[in-house]
């Protein structure tokens, strides 16, 4: 089983569809992020799993894979300053009460 | 068959993890259930055979991400948040959404990918990531370097109390 492709692909499926869903359910927004994180490992796997099956494991999706997580650590942390100053200024980090921009 | 059983942890830890980091209420159980699930997802780098990402992954989020977001929730003071009714209707779209696009793409790779076996158990070596990093992917990996400076730099003048 842990030679074959399908079990790989549906991880990644079900880690996509479950940060999916938090991220159009929950509304705190430290959870949207960390749904966020989700969905970026789960992409991350699948990239990997295609990798090893159709290109032998090769160089270019090792690679890509590790932007990938740069970018997620990037991403991570101007998000959660963004998070902290939002509630420095709001006091409140539900995505539904802020609604300024709304008008 | 022992190396299967190993699998099958692995692979209900991941996603029994994911579901709680998603539908937990308190934010730091969701934070904790999120680094559990990571670090099993460096695992399943282990039997895919990239060794050196696995060891990434434990590096960079499970060290640096999932500590980042428990030190934000700690930092906070302690909000009391009472227990408010979700919109159901919003909450009916976001997983109506969230089930077609599981079924859309678990059709798709069930029908193409339903018997496939991994043909060769070798990896393309470190050495050679590290040498396409410095020759073919130079330009990339630099941009990534200045894009991880203007993250520090944006969330330490985002975060500074302005006085």
């Amino acid at each position: 089983m842990a030679f074959s492709l399908f079990p790989y692909l549906l991880l990644s499926l079900v880690l996509i569809s479950l940060g999916l869903v938090g991220i159009l359910v929950r509304r705190n927004l430290v959870i949207m992020l960390i749904c966020i994180e989700l969905v970026l490992n789960g992409v991350t796997l699948n990239l990997l799993a295609l990798n090893k099956f159709s290109a032998n494991g090769g160089a270019a999706g090792q690679i890509i894979a590790i932007f990938i997580v740069a970018l997620a650590a990037a991403e991570t942390t101007i998000a959660l300053a963004l998070i902290f100053l939002i509630f420095r200024h709001y006091k409140e980090i539900d995505a539904e009460k802020l609604t300024e921009l709304k008008g | 068959m022992f190396s299967d059983v190993i699998f099958i942890i692995f692979w209900l830890v991941i996603a029994v993890f994911a579901a709680l980091a998603v539908f937990l209420q308190k934010p730091i159980y969701n934070a904790f259930s999120m680094a559990i699930s990571i670090f099993s997802i460096a695992g399943m780098y282990i039997f895919l055979g990239y060794e050196f990402l696995a060891a990434l992954q434990v590096l960079v989020y499970v060290g640096a991400i999932s500590v980042a977001i428990i030190f934000v929730i700690m930092l906070s003071p302690p909000v009391t948040v009472k227990p408010k009714k979700l919109n159901p209707f919003k909450v009916m779209i976001g997983v109506i959404t969230s089930i077609t696009f599981f079924a859309v793409f678990f059709m798709l790779f069930y029908l193409k990918y339903a018997g496939s076996k991994f043909q060769n158990t070798q990896n393309a070596s470190i050495s050679d990531v590290g040498t396409l990093l410095a020759t073919k992917y130079a330009v990339p990996f630099e941009i990534i370097s200045v894009i991880l400076l203007v993250a520090i730099l944006g969330a330490i003048v985002l975060a500074k109390k302005e006085d």
